[in-house]
Formats: C-alpha cells, sequence, structure tokens
C-alpha cells in the first residue's frame, strides 16, 4: 500500500477508535497548566514538556522514545539499544541535554545521531522539557537545535510534623516484540528535613522483531540494512541488556537551601550496532558490538535561596564519566578490533535569579543569570585481537587522541521586562569560550595544539497576551557550536564512510527568527511556531580522496573504504526552516485528544569538492541537510473511564523523505531513494487507583507495518504486546 | 535442506570473551544469546599461549586499605563496592611483546629453493574477437569506436578503493618475502595479519568473494549471496563461496601458524598462493559486473595493475605477470581496456544491436587472459619443484583452474585434477606444465 494511502487508512482507523472510546469516560479533567515551565525564562520560547505519568501510560521503550509525541521531536535509531532525538532537524551535538541542571554533553558527541540520550533511564525521569531552537544562551555550546532538560524523579520531604516514612515501588514490564523483560525497585525515605530515594532496574532485550522488511523507494529491492534472520521479521544486530541505579538525598539545611547529592549509574551491555551487525555487505556473523555503554554521573548542589540576588537558585558540582567499550568481531577471520574510549567530566553550574525588580505601575523586571564550567579528559584505545593465537596488537591511536582535553565555560544574563500581563520583552546574552587541547599525533606525526574560540549567545524576545488566553511571541537568537574533539580529531569508519579528522574547524554559529501564536484556554491548548535558522560554518562532510587518507594503519582502511569525507564548515549559509505545531484538546471531561506536526526543511551549500562520494556527484549549488526528518507528527488520544479505568489509542506518522544530502546517499541506513513514509497505530487499556497501582496492556502496531524512522539502521517493532505493572505505597 | 529460522541468529548472537570484574557478572551472567556454533571467537583454540596477557577486565574500582584486612573481607568489600558503585569497566587488554612468539626454526627449503621457476612463454597470435588497443590500425575494427582506442584506462572513478587492497598484497609481499629474498619472521606475520584485517581492508573481501565460475548458492531453493548464509548452508557450496569456504581458512591457518613461527616460509607460499587466488576470483568477478556498476570497471583496473595507468610499473596481480611475460602483462591490460570500452559503447549507445556480442568478447577476453595469468604462477611453481613450499603453492592453486580447465576440455581437466592431488614425488611435472601450456599457453 502506498504510504499516503497506508496513512489514510490508519487515520480513519484512528477516527472510529476515537468515537469508541470517547463514548464511555466520566472522570474528571486533568489539570491544564497554562503556564510553561520555570525553567529559568523559558515560557516566551518555543516548548513543551514530558511528563513521567504520560510515561507511565504510553510505555516509551527509552528516554528518546518518551519524546516522540513532542511536538518537532523525532527519533533516529542506529541500533536496537540506542536512540537520538531530533529536534528541529538538529541532532547529536547539536542539541543539548542537561540533566538537573547539569550538562550532559562532552567533547565526544558526534555531530551525527548519537546514543547517548538513551542512556537515561526513562523510569526515572519526572519531566524532560524539550526546548526548541537555539538556546546557546542559557545553556551555552551545542544548544543550536535546541535543549533537553531533564528532571529526575527527586525524593519528597515528609509533610510537617510527619514521621519518617518509607514508600517502595516496584515496577515490571513485558513486550512481546523483543521479548524485553524490565524491572525495577526503589523506595523514599522520607522525612522533614531529609529525603532519600534508591533505586535499581534491569532490562533485557532480545532481538527486535519487525513488521517486515522496509523496501527502497528508488527500486523495491530491499533496504541493505538491518539484515533479516530466514523468517523474514527478525531483525539481526538487535537486542541488549541494561542495569541502572540511581540514589538522591535531599537535606534542607536552612530554611530557604536544600541541599541535594545525587549518583545515576547506567551500564548497558551487549548493544549490537544494527548497520554493522553484520554489516550491509558482510558476512553473517561479522559484528560491531557496544559491549560496555557506561555512565556514571554524580553531583552534589545546593537549591534555593542563596541571597537577596539569588533566589530559585541551583549550584551544581558534577563528576561524569562515560565509558564505551566496542568490539568488532570477525570470527570467520580470527580477529577482533576493539576500542575503549572514555570520557571524564568535572563540571561546576550556578543558575539563578534576582528578586523581581517593580519599574512601577505594572511593570516589573526579572534578571536571571548563571555560569558554568567543565572539563572533558579523554581516554582513547584501540587494538587488534587474534582469537585464535590470542596475540593482541595495539593500534597507534584510539578514535580520539589519548590525554585530549576539552574546555567550556561561560556567564549569562537575561533580563524580563514584564509591562503587565499583556506584554514581556526578553534580552539576554552569554559570553565564554571553548578550548581544545589535542595532543600529538604519532601515526600520522601531526604536532600537539590547543584552538580556543569565544562563544558569544545572545537573544531578543517580545511576547504579546492581547487577550488573557491568547498569545504571540517573536524573537531572534544566536547560538553558537564549538568544535569538539569528535569533530577535530575523531578517526573512524562511520556509516557514510570513513571520517579523516580535521583539526582546522571553526565555530558553527546560528541565527534563528521564530514566530510562534498559541491559545491557553481550559478547552484547547494550542501552539504553532515557524522558524528560520540560519547556520555560518555548518559542518558538513565534505568528499575526500584516497590520497587524503592519514598516514599510518588507518591508511589501509580508509583507501578501501567505499567512500571518505572529512568534517568541513560550509562555505556560505546553511538554513533550517520549517514549521510545527501541537494542539490539546477537553472536549469533554473524561476526553483527551492531542495532535502534533512538524515540518523541516534544511538546506546548505554543496560541498563540493573534486571527489565524488561513492560514485554520487551532485552539482547543484545547493544540497539538502543530512537527516532531517520528514513531515511527521503524532494522534493520541486519552479517554478517562469509570473505577479507575483508561484507554488510549495512537498514531505516529511520517511521510516519505526522499531529500537527501550527499553523505545520506552512501548510508546504507537510508534506503535508496530515500526511507519510505509508515503510519503507525498504537491501542492501550489501563486502571490506575491514586497514585498507588498503575496496570497497563498496549498492543503496539497494531497493523504490524513495516516501517523505520529516517536515518535509522533499525526497523520499528512488529505487532506486539507490552504489559507494564507499577505499584507504590 | 530444511533450515532453522533461528539459524542466523545464532551465527549472529557472540559474546565477547573477555575478563569481567566481579560487579559485571550480574549483567552478563545466564545470557540469553544462543551458544555459538564453533565460528564464534569464543570456541576458538589458541595455538600458543603465553602471547596474551590477559588484563582485560580488570575492575578500575580500588579500596584504599590502610589497615590488614582478611581476605574475606576484602573480598566482600570489593563485591560491595562494585556492587553499589556498579562501576567497573573493561580496560585494553594486555598487548603481545612483538618479536618471534614461536620457534621460528629453520624450514628444509631455507637458502635451498627458488620459490618461483622459469616459465616459458610461447608466442601467440591474437584471437579475432580480441581488442587490441595498441594496434593502432584495428581501431574500429574489432571493437567499435570507444574510450579506450587511446591505449588508456579512463577511470570511471578517480578514487578506486580496489588499488588500496592491491597495495596491502604488495605489502603482505614485503612482509612475507613471497620473493624469497629472506626468511620472514613470525612478528612480520603479525604485522601482516594486522594490514590483512584492517577494517574494509582485504580481509573484508576476501570473506564475501565468490567464484562466479560456479552456480549460485541456494537455500531452500532460493539463490543466496554467500554473505548471507549460515557456514553450515555453505558447507554444500564451498567451490561457489570459494572466499568463505576455501580462502579465508586456508589464511587464516597460514597467518596463525607464521605468527607463532610454524614453517614461516611454508606459511609464506600458502598466503602468495591464497593472494593470487583472491586475485584471479577478483579480476574475473569485477570485470564481470562492470556492465552493471561502473565503479566494477575501475575495480577490474586495480587488481590487474594495482593503479590505473597502463604504462606505469603494475602491482599485484599484474606485476606478478610481468615477471614471467611482459607481453602477456600486456594483453592483460588489453583485456581490461576492451571491458572499459564495451562500458563506454553500452552507456553511449544502449540499444545497440551489437552491444550483447560486443560484451560477451570482452568478457571472453578476460576470462581468457586471467586464466593464463593464473597458469603462468601455477607454472612457475612447478618448475621451482621439487621443494616443498612451491609445491604448497601449486597443490593450492592448482585445482583451482579445474572449472576453466573443465570447459575446455574435460580430459585434459581430468589428468590435472589427479596429478594435483599426488604427493610431491609422483607429481608428473612435465606432463602437467604440457597441459598447462596446452590449455592456458596464450591469453
Amino acid at each position: 500500500m502506498p504510504p499516503a494511502a497506508n496513512f489514510v487508512s490508519h487515520a480513519v482507523t484512528i477516527g472510529v477508535l476515537a468515537v469508541t472510546t470517547a463514548a464511555s469516560a466520566s472522570e474528571p479533567l486533568e489539570e491544564v497548566r497554562v503556564a510553561g515551565t520555570r525553567e529559568p525564562g523559558l515560557e516566551t520560547k518555543a516548548l513543551s514538556i514530558a511528563r513521567h505519568t504520560e510515561f507511565e501510560e504510553r510505555l516509551p521503550r527509552s528516554a528518546p522514545d518518551a519524546l516522540r509525541y513532542e511536538p518537532g521531536v523525532f527519533v533516529q535509531q542506529t541500533a536496537h539499544g540506542q536512540g537520538s532525538p531530533i529536534v528541529r532537524g538538529f541532532y547529536g551535538s547539536r542539541v543539548l541535554i542537561a540533566i538537573d541542571g547539569v550538562r550532559l554533553n562532552n567533547a565526544t558527541f558526534r555531530q551525527g545521531p548519537n546514543q547517548y540520550f538513551f542512556t537515561l533511564d526513562a523510569q526515572t525521569i519526572d519531566t524532560i522539557t524539550v526546548v526548541r531552537g537555539g538556546a546557546s544562551t542559557l545553556f551555552g555550546t551545542d544548544a543550536l537545535g535546541g535543549a533537553f532538560l531533564v528532571k529526575p524523579l527527586a525524593p519528597a520531604f515528609a509533610d510537617p510534623g510527619k514521621q519518617l516514612s518509607i514508600h517502595p515501588k516496584v515496577h515490571g514490564q513485558f513486550r512481546s516484540a523483543d521479548s524485553q523483560w524490565a524491572g525495577r525497585v526503589s523506595t523514599e525515605l522520607r522525612t522533614e528535613k531529609v529525603a532519600i530515594s534508591v533505586g535499581a532496574g534491569y532490562t533485557y532485550a532480545s532481538l527486535l522483531r519487525a513488521g517486515g522488511v522496509v523496501n527502497n523507494p528508488s527500486d523495491g529491492k530491499p533496504a541493505e540494512v538491518p539484515r533479516f534472520d530466514r523468517d523474514g521479521v527478525t531483525q539481526l544486530g538487535t537486542g541488549y541488556r541494561i542495569g541502572a541505579a540511581d540514589a538522591t538525598i535531599r537535606v534542607k539545611v536552612s530554611r530557604d537551601l536544600v541541599a541535594i547529592a545525587a549518583a545515576q549509574l547506567f551500564r548497558q551491555t551487549d548493544t549490537p550496532r544494527t548497520d554493522l551487525c553484520p554489516p550491509p555487505f558482510g558476512v553473517v556473523g561479522d559484528c560491531l558490538v557496544i559491549d560496555e555503554q557506561f555512565r556514571t554521573m554524580v553531583y552534589v548542589g545546593l537549591d534555593g535561596k542563596f541571597g537577596p540576588g539569588a533566589k530559585n537558585s541551583k549550584l551544581r558540582l558534577s563528576f561524569q564519566r562515560q565509558h564505551e567499550y566496542a568490539t568488532r568481531t570477525r570470527p570467520l577471520s580470527h580477529v577482533q578490533n576493539g576500542a575503549i574510549d572514555n570520557v571524564s567530566t568535572y563540571g561546576v553550574s550556578f543558575s539563578s535569579e534576582t528578586e523581581r525588580v517593580s519599574l512601577g505601575g505594572n511593570t516589573w523586571l526579572d534578571f536571571f543569570w548563571g555560569a558554568d564550567a567543565y572539563l572533558d579528559r579523554i581516554e582513547s584505545t584501540a587494538w587488534a585481537k587474534f582469537t585464535d593465537t590470542s596475540q593482541v596488537f595495539p593500534y597507534a591511536r584510539g578514535q580520539y587522541l589519548e590525554g585530549s582535553t576539552y574546555t567550556t565555560a561561560g556567564g549569562y544574563g537575561r533580563t524580563e521586562l514584564n509591562v503587565g500581563r499583556g506584554l514581556t520583552t526578553v534580552i539576554g546574552a552569554r559570553v565564554g569560550l571553548a578550548s581544545a587541547s589535542l595532543t600529538s599525533d604519532t601515526e600520522s606525526g601531526k604536532p600537539a595544539m590547543t584552538p580556543t574560540w569565544g562563544a558569544s549567545a545572545a537573544e531578543l524576545r517580545v511576547l504579546a497576551r492581547p487577550l488573557p488566553w491568547l498569545f504571540f511571541s517573536f524573537g531572534g537568537d544566536h547560538s553558537f557550536r564549538a568544535p569538539n574533539l569528535t569533530d577535530l580529531s575523531q578517526r573512524q569508519q562511520t556509516g557514510p564512510g570513513f571520517q579523516i579528522e580535521n583539526p582546522a574547524i571553526a565555530p558553527e554559529r546560528q541565527w534563528t527568527l521564530e514566530a510562534g501564536m498559541g491559545i491557553r484556554s481550559e478547552k484547547v491548548r494550542f501552539d504553532t511556531w515557524v522558524y528560520r535558522a540560519v547556520i555560518d560554518g555548518y559542518l558538513t562532510l565534505l568528499p575526500k580522496s584516497i590520497s587524503d587518507c592519514p598516514q599510518g594503519l588507518s591508511a589501509e582502511s580508509c583507501a578501501s573504504s567505499w567512500s571518505r569525507y572529512q568534517l568541513v564548515n560550509a562555505t556560505s549559509l546553511s538554513v533550517m526552516e520549517g514549521v510545527e505545531g501541537a494542539l490539546k484538546l477537553f472536549p469533554l471531561p473524561w476526553l483527551r485528544v492531542q495532535m502534533t506536526a512538524a515540518f523541516a526543511r534544511g538546506e546548505g551549500p554543496n560541498p563540493g569538492g573534486s571527489v565524488a562520494f561513492k560514485t554520487v556527484r551532485e552539482t547543484a549549488p545547493r544540497v539538502p541537510l543530512s537527516r532531517v526528518p520528514p513531515a511527521n507528527g503524532t494522534v493520541d488520544i486519552r479517554a478517562t473511564l469509570p473505577k479507575g479505568m483508561f484507554a488510549g489509542a495512537s498514531l505516529r506518522w511520517a511521510w516519505l523523505q526522499s531529500r537527501l544530502a550527499l553523505s545520506d546517499l552512501t548510508d546504507y541506513r537510508i534506503p535508496i531513494g530515500g526511507t519510505p513514509g509508515f503510519a503507525v497505530f498504537d491501542v492501550r487499556f489501563g486502571y490506575r487507583y491514586r497514585q498507588n497501582l498503575v496496570i497497563l496492556a498496549q498492543l503496539e502496531n497494531l497493523f504490524d507495518s513495516a516501517y523505520r524512522s529516517h536515518g535509522s539502521a533499525v526497523n520499528g517493532p512488529g505487532r506486539g504486546i507490552s504489559v507494564s505493572v507499577e505499584a507504590s505505597y | 535442506m530444511q533450515t532453522s529460522w533461528t539459524s542466523l541468529t545464532s551465527v549472529n548472537a557472540r559474546r565477547n570473551p573477555r575478563t569481567l570484574c566481579a560487579c559485571n557478572h550480574w549483567l552478563t551472567a545466564g545470557h540469553a544469546f544462543p551458544p555459538t556454533n564453533g565460528t564464534t571467537d569464543a570456541t576458538s583454540q589458541p595455538l600458543t599461549s603465553g602471547a596474551y596477557s590477559p588484563q582485560a577486565g580488570e575492575c578500575r574500582t580500588t579500596l584504599m586499605l590502610t589497615t590488614p584486612v582478611p581476605v574475606g573481607h576484602m573480598r566482600s568489600a570489593f563485591s560491595l563496592s562494585c556492587v553499589v558503585l556498579l562501576a567497573c569497566e573493561t580496560s585494553a587488554p594486555g598487548f603481545s611483546d612483538s618479536g618471534p612468539t614461536g620457534s621460528d626454526a629453520p624450514f628444509a627449503d631455507d637458502g635451498v629453493c627458488s620459490l618461483h621457476g622459469p616459465v616459458t612463454v610461447r608466442t601467440c597470435t591474437t584471437s579475432a574477437n580480441d581488442y587490441t588497443p595498441r594496434v593502432a590500425s584495428s581501431k574500429g575494427t574489432r571493437f567499435p569506436i570507444c574510450i579506450s582506442d587511446d591505449n588508456v584506462y579512463h577511470p570511471i572513478n578517480p578514487d578506486v578503493p580496489s588499488n588500496s587492497r592491491i597495495a596491502a598484497v604488495e605489502e603482505m609481499a614485503k612482509l612475507l618475502k613471497f620473493d624469497g629474498s629472506a626468511r620472514p619472521t613470525s612478528d612480520d606475520f603479525l604485522k601482516a595479519r594486522v594490514l590483512y584485517t584492517q577494517p574494509e581492508g582485504l580481509d573484508s573481501r576476501v570473506q564475501r568473494r565468490e567464484d562466479i565460475h560456479f552456480a549460485k548458492a541456494t537455500v531452500n531453493g532460493v539463490p543466496k549471496e554467500c554473505k548471507d548464509m549460515t557456514p553450515e548452508e555453505r558447507a554444500p557450496f564451498a567451490d561457489r563461496c570459494a572466499g568463505p569456504e576455501k580462502l579465508i581458512p586456508l589464511i587464516n591457518d597460514a597467518l596463525a601458524k607464521g605468527a607463532v613461527g610454524t614453517d614461516v616460509t611454508l606459511q609464506a607460499a600458502r598466503m602468495e598462493a591464497a593472494m593470487v587466488w583472491f586475485m584471479w576470483l577478483s579480476f574475473y568477478k569485477e570485470s564481470q559486473g562492470c556492465f552493471g556498476d561502473p565503479g566494477q570497471c575501475d575495480s577490474t583496473s586495480a587488481y590487474w595493475g594495482g593503479q590505473q595507468d597502463v604504462n606505469a610499473a603494475p602491482l599485484g596481480y599484474g606485476k606478478i605477470v610481468r615477471n614471467f611475460s611482459d607481453e602477456s602483462y600486456r594483453r592483460g591490460w588489453d583485456a581490461v581496456l576492451a571491458i572499459r570500452c564495451a562500458y563506454d559503447y553500452g552507456t553511449a549507445q544502449p540499444s545497440a544491436p551489437d552491444l550483447a556480442a560486443v560484451k560477451e568478447k570482452a568478457r571472453d577476453q578476460i576470462d581468457r587472459m586471467n586464466n593464463h595469468a593464473l597458469a603462468l604462477f601455477v607454472r612457475s611453481k612447478i618448475a621451482a619443484m621439487p621443494c616443498d613450499a612451491p609445491y604448497e603453492s601449486l597443490r593450492t592453486l592448482g585445482p583451482v583452474l579445474d572449472v576453466v580447465a573443465r570447459a575446455i576440455d574435460p580430459a585434459k581437466a581430468d589428468m590435472l585434477k589427479a596429478e594435483f592431488q599426488k604427493p610431491a614425488a609422483q607429481f608428473n611435472r612435465d606432463g602437467v606444465l604440457a597441459a598447462l601450456d596446452e590449455l592456458f599457453g596464450c591469453p
């Protein structure tokens, strides 16, 4: 069935089901939150919030998966056990992730989609605020496409006068599509002054069954990745296991201040890269596995009022360690290429706001300010091991240059001038720097170097509320992304080909104009935003010749690849523009309908060069940007039924994406001719008893559609059932 | 043959053999992946011990102890800290010392035998259907007017990755002294193996190389590529799946034994034979695929000359042939240019009535050239007998010619097949040389 017909058919079905489910509900409307968020000063920006209660009912497979229903967000997966949210067409190191005010991004985040958002345990997340559009003023480098601000579940203090109370919680779930079992136990200890939570969970996922093979739009043949088992639906190179644990202690140190100490540990093992297990033209058994994807995060801090100029403050001292151990095994030849890359990050951040300053009449001023600094230190090594002789041969270097460091630091101020409740003007600016310290490369004889860049950002926004329920917003933003160690020094095989490092890269600087309008009423919540981001120095992939390959052992691997490329700054401006919207309706007290839709279009100058990407040579002066999602959206209906029961249905859809960058044409994750559109339909039914018990059953991909998100190497799950039980006291 | 639907997943799923610290066992114990089936690393038996220092899996969690603590308590504390922190990370394995790891004992051939014997190539007339770009007067007569008529190979893409594979073969030839100039050391073999197994390098192509002289392999009657088959499925199609079924075991064995110093001269000869076999397969396979994938036209030239300049010093396959006969080497380029010519003709005139015939002529020319080249190599090894290393090469490569010999003269093919199975002492050296000359004497 063509994608359009498929979509229409599913849309009709959801309409029918919506009427059916709507017929039998009677509970009061859930609270409608009109305000945006208390992330400092973000109310005037395009944003949305994904909440834990929604996770409980939609059963996301991962933290990225939890964002599928957020407007402007699209989720790409290179592997079953990986996921990368794309916001406004930006992904990887062009989007910032922060956990409770601590920056997750480090200097090894690729400009392509990466797996790091997957290292958050969705079960431990309270909310994820999705900030769309440039946000470097508040969050520093990387926040070009936006920011994902993760607020973990935190233990609550006991009500005044209450004694120590203990609140255990157990959660378990099963999914049939990948025979996934997951469980988590946690408990909270609450007193008036001290609150503690500890928890641990485990997830095991086996091979993922898809609805079937996704075919190339151009020739109708099966796409090269993923590879399937003989049944035609079981995807090779899938499955993973995860152990996660966390602990948080909050202590009231004074009337205005709460001290916090928290630790998060994420241990993911045995995660094959679906596109390389086996590779498109490799022999069955050839497999790249992320044996260990570990994240450790420890931080301490203070929340509250530090003084008259610092209320609603957040101070964080943090340490993070990211550990990746990957092996590419070719059992036929008894060889295993191994690599270990570790990043230790030390950080300090502070954000705050002053007391409100009244300027007379209905006019007042809020001032937000903060500063942050992070230092990354890299360990990187690689080797070849011959398993029949047990010999191990060390390579001269790993993906990165061992001992390299990266520093980013800055401070910002942001003023909100409010004239009554009808007009808000926001002006903000940040100054800072980023500096990389690259050690010398013994393999290719390149000397050590320490490039440093100024990192400034600014924003100006105006929000008008002509009516209490109607707002208009218009704003401009200047954000930046300094090159990181991956951009400057990474040397490895990637989806589009062999990446040759380029230590001469300059920062990306982006100017965004966006306009939005919204409605906030009891029955309707509506947002729509249009934007146009212009990026100077956008990092793009320039095809390189074999003669450009580095010296040393990498030369053979580089020269033998289908294609080679180097990250370079585009020679003229690149553009990302689009429109997105979200509508939430509460037509009846027991019924909620929400819809999202987004469209983004990116283009930049043809990177040119004299070399073709494999055999592809494009002569047009401007070409699409890589992996920009197609038009996509969601529909979700939720009906509250009697006696604590609820039902829901949802549709996720995407159109064909055939606007491909040059590098997309050689990336086997993208079918030849683009990624076909899809419409996937889920239904769910559940029971909730207060906050103590949630039981949920979900029928996933009702029509067993064969589909995949654009840029992904793994097809979406086929039809299956998911069951979840959560009990707490 | 009925195949279990789980067969591919059981090959695909694998465990990485590594030492894990205690706190990782809870993540890995009871692993639900099916057990490996003998093709994976976990079941590979080391040929030697002592080269590898099993330091992988050291736990980074350390306990600072200032007073003596009973071992049991220490273990408990260690385990507890691991469990609490869950922070154990696998660290890089201990690296092997360089230098000989085996006996490197002298081999019987050392200093006694030449690895290559002399080969006399008779003067051959050119087939009436052959493309002859070196003869200006033949332009437009045997083949249509085309891009190759200037006797220059015009690459379709400036970058030809296959060149790098031939460069790797050359590098291995130097490391392993294919010319017999010295004995390779076990360290040379280790380096050669590292080079051979570079990601996307030689090994990746050898693993999936098929001998397209044979019919396609099938699974349950459905044609499949060998790369998509399990070892059990491939086994009945060993001739077609020559890369994974014949070359890979040969190369693995030669490199592994060489890397621990076992009969290094003999292993080098086996590696040389394996590389020639690979180039013979690849030269033919790429040439036949050229009309569907232009990149394979360039690869054809790469497998012949290691580069695309007809007049430059050749590498790899062409270099070997030129050692025996410059004219044969030139005829190789004629054949490559014939393929390029036919591709050009097909691109310019896709509906030309004689296009199919032109392509067939080009294919035939390159096929004959390829077999002639391999036969020259085999003949040089016969000429170098009775030494063991050349005989090993001969025993490896002689049977490869069976499929093409049988298509020309089944009786001679039978004779050759029988001879290549005999011990060296009973080998009919002159008879085989004569038969090879009759079958493949002229390109």
